[in-house]
């Protein structure tokens, strides 16, 4: 008996291909899953669990399928409409669209899913989330943003259609395992409520030794105060590609601001003082703002950065990702990297996401008011949001992490943080205090040695 | 906290000579001098702490703006002032960023794992 995917000859009994993963014709009849079905046993295929998770949702009184068209405020509690975007993934074995194999991985020259068989490659837009900005009304999201079930388990059990064998998925560690049975690789790809699946993922474009270069450049430019310990056991071999969990929102919003700015018209000298002439204006401005992709942590621990506690900042700083290459989420995509789980909804961050459209709305209409050079005091700053669009998104991150633990027993966690998109490097390298401070206190010495005879010399002899 | 204070010390130098009522670059020279080695701690802590850095949302994030309307209505003029610049000035205020030591939303954050059940 053959294959009739990919050739590969097979055992009689077979009811997988051991090559590509092909389920063999006829090979369900007497399978486990067949029997199971059968027996009527308490195997639950993916599309029952989600009917149940959404019974449990709805009893919480969580979001509906229902759309909201009045404006409000960034993630007030309105009922949003909720966009599906699994597309054709589906839960259980991925197959290659070209050869039927289940062995796809991430080829991260060119950010698209390979066929580790076929060596054919492919990716899928997550265009179902493309919206035009100007046209939002209410609250959209994505079905990746819907609020986390805290209590949902993160055990997630999955019949492998290839042999009917029930496989536990982890979620917590990785959308996807490996039927322990027929090898095969089960995927989850469609959203659950624990926050495991987001809308879409930019996958990873730079490679580990790529990252590792930008990596060792960046640390080797600030060797000369790093701390011994850490140059001692500095090492790139083991750093880490992440998906980190992100919100993304797109805002229809109308800006209001007003307030004072000064002019600068004259600058002159009088009494060894300078004094300055300056006009002063009412000023107001008043603009559509339509804002595209404003990222948020959408991870507890990211999201604080605190930098007398943590580093985290620089992972912010690595920011911004090119957002318009987003991908529909296949779990292909994570393999071989890890991932962090979700576990902030869009309440959480909501403040921040007001926050950061305040600013920019300052920002905008600073632009449009460079000529007040002195400045200007802006009185009102007023946002009203018509319409957003939240989705939630995988980014990559290649990390390098260094635990120090100082002398009082405090330790503080030093990232190095690489864009996985774009390359850009940022990172917190442990100092040599005492070398600093000797170093900054025999420059204090040289500078006080000078400025002191300066300053008595300019206060006897300078008029 | 101490070593983050420092850090800021360049920028709190430099918006300090900046907006000195006397504008003489002889007399800041000194005050530069006696500062010096401040200065260059906080020059060198920032540049491998990287503290101050984050991701300029206000800058970075793509944004269109239409219907554009101005107004600008003069109101007086203001002679013999001392300062550089405008007092009160909030155009560069920042509200939105997440690392502020001490400020800012760090302290509203630092508690946000209570908001995960």
């Amino acid at each position: 008996m053959y294959c009739e995917k990919c050739g590969n000859r097979l055992a009689d009994d077979a009811r997988f291909c051991d090559t590509c993963g092909a389920t063999v014709a006829g090979a369900a009849i007497g399978s486990p899953a067949a029997a199971a079905d059968a027996s009527g046993s308490s195997v639950i295929t993916p599309e029952q669990l989600r009917a149940k998770w959404q019974q449990e949702a709805a009893a919480r009184g969580s979001s509906t399928a229902t759309s909201a068209t009045v404006a409000a405020p960034i993630a007030a509690p309105v009922l949003p409409q909720v966009v599906q975007n699994s597309g054709s993934g589906k839960d259980g074995i991925n197959k290659c669209p070209y050869c039927g194999a289940s062995d796809i991985q991430l080829n991260t020259a060119t950010g698209q899913l390979r066929c580790n068989y076929c060596h054919r490659e492919w990716s899928e837009a997550a265009d179902g989330l493309d919206f035009d900005i100007a046209s939002l009304n209410g609250m959209t999201i994505g079905a990746g943003s819907e609020d986390i079930n805290y209590d949902a388990s993160s055990v997630v059990t999955l019949k492998c259609s290839a042999c009917g064998a029930e496989v536990v998925i982890e979620t917590d560690e990785a959308p996807q395992a490996r039927c322990h049975w027929c090898r095969n690789t089960l995927s989850l790809n469609n959203q659950v409520p624990n926050g495991a699946i987001p809308d879409a993922v930019i996958p990873f474009r730079v490679t580990k030794e790529q990252a590792q270069g930008l990596i060792e450049t960046f640390v080797h430019k600030r060797q000369f105060y790093a701390h011994p310990r850490f140059k001692a056991e500095f090492t790139t071999d083991n750093i880490m590609g992440a998906y980190l969990p992100y919100m993304v929102v797109d805002v229809n919003s109308h800006a209001s601001l007003s307030g004072q700015a000064e002019l600068l018209v004259r600058k002159y000298d009088r009494d060894k003082t300078t004094y300055y002439d300056a006009d002063l204006y009412d000023i107001s401005r008043d603009f559509d703002l339509l804002i595209d992709d404003l990222t948020l942590e959408a991870s507890a621990e990211k999201l604080n950065q605190n930098t007398l506690v943590n580093s985290n900042n620089v992972i912010n700083a690595i920011l911004p990702y090119p957002l318009k290459e987003t991908l529909r989420f296949n779990a292909n995509y994570l393999r071989g990297f890890t991932s962090e789980k979700r576990d902030l909804n869009r309440d959480a961050v909501a403040g921040v996401a007001q926050a950061q459209v305040r600013d920019i709305a300052r920002y905008q209409a600073n632009q449009t008011a460079l000529a007040y050079n002195r400045g200007i005091h802006w009185e009102n700053i007023n946002v009203g949001v018509k319409g957003q669009l939240w989705k939630s998104v995988y980014l990559p991150v290649w990390l390098y992490s260094y635990l120090e633990v100082k002398n009082n027993g405090k330790r503080f966690l030093h990232y190095v943080a690489v864009n996985g998109a774009t390359g850009e490097t940022m990172g917190s390298v442990p100092i040599h205090m005492p070398k600093l401070l000797l170093i900054s206190a025999i420059i204090e010495l040289i500078g006080c040695a000078i400025g002191i005879p300066l300053t008595i010399f300019l206060f006897l002899f300078v008029p | 906290m101490f070593f983050s204070v420092l850090a800021a010390d360049p920028l709190y130098v430099s918006l300090l000579l900046s907006s000195n009522d006397d504008s003489s670059g002889l007399a800041a020279i000194p005050l530069l001098l006696c500062l010096s080695g401040f200065i260059y701690f906080g020059a060198v802590y920032a540049r491998y702490r990287n503290s101050d850095k984050r991701h300029l949302h206000e800058e970075e994030t793509p944004v269109r703006i239409e219907n554009l309307q101005q107004h600008n209505q003069f109101v007086i003029r203001l002679t013999g002032l001392r300062n550089s610049s405008m007092q009160d000035r909030n155009d560069q205020q920042v509200e939105g960023a997440l690392n502020e030591s001490g400020g800012g939303f760090a302290e509203q954050l630092a508690n946000v794992k209570d908001w995960v059940k």
